[in-house]
């Protein structure tokens, strides 16, 4: 998005630059609002790769509206919890993933390098935090005081056969730990110039 | 046709009439026909509301605007003979034109003391300046169109778009509106009390809540020409206008609701522009994505930039109107 994202003036976008943006853009007001989502951000990460659309312009343009829906309102915090739904289709649809920056708005992914970056890092990190939490809980439990006969019995075979080697194997695994991402490099970023 | 200036003949009856109207060739004896029509219309018939208007759409599909207008003219008198000219003659002046600048000299009249027939005159001259359209029914002229580039919305309350000032305008205007009908009803209802004819204070209120919405509109347009005129003049508009422009887009870029015209940006919004502005640029860092998005964050950079003067603006602009109160009290 050249207009909007120039450095000259250092305004940023305007509502003209996204009608500009949006230009040429066509929608089917037919399919559900989490396909259209899916399409736009589709559409825009083609058009241009790593703009993130906000939310109230992703509403105005999926609904055709033409005006400019305010943050606070209603149907763009209704867009906000809607968003995650759009993400299967747009994996299997689209082949991209969606990037959702917290209260700012949303943008498809770009390619296999921006997936890695974007969307890896947090599976990864909820994979360690789940395998910590596993390891944590297995800790507290007490084997001999497991029941070993009546309808329990099965939970503490589970536990000792499938759980338990199984929280060893992950533990003793050292490709576990490596999983992490690698950490960002120092940046000076994060206040103003 | 006879029938221009002849008394009504008792003899004719309503359908004698409409056939006669069907003849008719020139606008003014359709009005004068219509007039007898109506004497000869039921008293049920013309008690209901409406009046002539309704009676002429459903007997011969007059448009309502049409016959309205007719009436006003015919209802104007000799005053209004410059009109009829017009209309029946090579120009084939629009009823609806013809309308308009009788209700204009109606207003004219009033605000330069002067007969009809002189405001018509001074309209019809005003009016020949414009620029001339034809149609198939006839021809019109148009008042020239404002000149672009007046910033709309510089001002507080002046974004029509927004829906709470569409809600206001409408509430102000029904309120207002409201009050005019009570006091005309209240006047009409007073002059004619005795009288008894239902129909006839209907049109006459009605009549009177034409011209004052003519007048009002009228008012309006003048209003908002010399706002016009004097913003055009104004450079330090123009300014406030791009400065308008940069903030919104500042805002849209940082995902917060840009403030209202001639506001500033609160608290609130600073907050979360700052929230978010963080947000992005962990986002576009070229430390983290590398050079491509170098212009992104630079864009980002920028918009914060702009929402922090306008913050810091804010304060400055409370500052200096507590020492303004502060030095009126020690005054």
């Amino acid at each position: 998005m050249e207009t909007s994202m120039n450095s000259s003036g250092g305004s940023g976008s305007t509502v003209s630059d996204w009608n500009g943006f949006f230009r040429g853009f066509k929608i089917d007001m037919t399919m559900s609002i989490s396909h259209r989502i899916a399409f736009l951000l589709d559409w825009a990460a083609k058009k241009t790769p790593y703009t993130i659309i906000p939310y109230n312009i992703i509403l105005k343009y999926i609904m055709g509206f033409s005006h400019t829906p305010r943050m606070a309102n209603e149907d763009v915090e209704t867009l906000r919890r809607k968003l995650p739904g759009c993400r299967p289709i747009l994996q299997k649809k689209y082949k991209r993933d969606i990037r959702n920056v917290s209260g700012v708005g949303a943008r498809g992914t770009v390619d296999d390098l921006d997936l890695v970056k974007s969307s890896l890092p947090g599976n990864v990190r909820r994979v360690n935090s789940a395998h910590a939490a596993l390891q944590k809980n297995s800790e507290m439990v007490n084997v001999n005081k497991l029941p070993d006969h009546g309808p329990d019995k099965q939970w503490r075979d589970w536990y000792t056969k499938t759980v338990s080697p199984a929280i060893k194997a992950l533990s003793d695994d050292p490709r576990v730990a490596k999983l992490l991402p690698p950490a960002p490099a120092k940046s000076e970023g994060g206040g103003l110039k | 046709m006879m029938v221009m200036g002849d008394a009504v003949n008792p003899k004719l009856d309503l359908e004698n009439l409409k056939a006669l109207w069907s003849y008719a060739t020139t606008q003014r004896e359709r009005a004068e026909i219509e007039s007898w029509m109506w004497e000869l219309v039921p008293r049920a018939a013309r008690c209901k509301a409406g009046g002539l208007r309704l009676w002429l759409h459903d007997e011969l599909h007059v448009p309502y605007r049409t016959s309205e207008v007719r009436t006003a003219i015919r209802m104007a008198g000799p005053d209004a003979a410059l009109l009829w000219e017009r209309i029946d003659g090579p120009e084939r002046m629009l009823l609806q034109s013809a309308g308009s600048v009788l209700t204009r000299a109606r207003l004219r009249a009033i605000a330069e003391t002067c007969t009809l027939r002189e405001a018509i005159v001074r309209e019809l001259a005003e009016y020949d300046t414009w620029l001339k359209h034809e149609t198939p029914e006839g021809t019109f002229r148009k008042r020239p169109a404002r000149p672009k580039g007046f910033a709309r919305g510089d001002k507080p309350g002046r974004d029509r778009r927004d829906p709470a000032n569409v809600a206001k305008r409408v509430q102000s205007s029904r309120e207002l509106w409201g009050a005019v009908r009570a006091a005309v009803k209240r006047v009409v209802d007073a002059e004619l009390h005795g009288i008894g004819d239902v129909h006839m204070r209907d049109g006459l209120r009605s009549q009177i809540e034409i011209e004052i919405n003519g007048m009002m509109s009228l008012l309006n347009s003048r209003i908002r020409n010399a706002k016009q005129n004097a913003s055009l003049n104004n450079a330090p508009v123009a300014s406030a206008a791009s400065e308008r422009k940069k903030l919104r887009g500042a805002c849209h870029l940082l995902s917060v609701d840009p403030p209202s015209p001639g506001e500033y940006v609160d608290h609130a919004v600073y907050v979360t522009a700052k929230k978010n502005f963080r947000r992005l640029a962990r986002e576009y860092h070229p430390d983290v994505t590398g050079d491509a998005s170098h212009d992104r964050y630079d864009a980002v950079v920028g918009a914060m930039r702009v929402i922090e003067e306008s913050y810091q603006a804010k304060d400055s602009a409370t500052k200096n109107q507590e020492s303004g109160q502060h030095g009126d009290e020690h005054e």
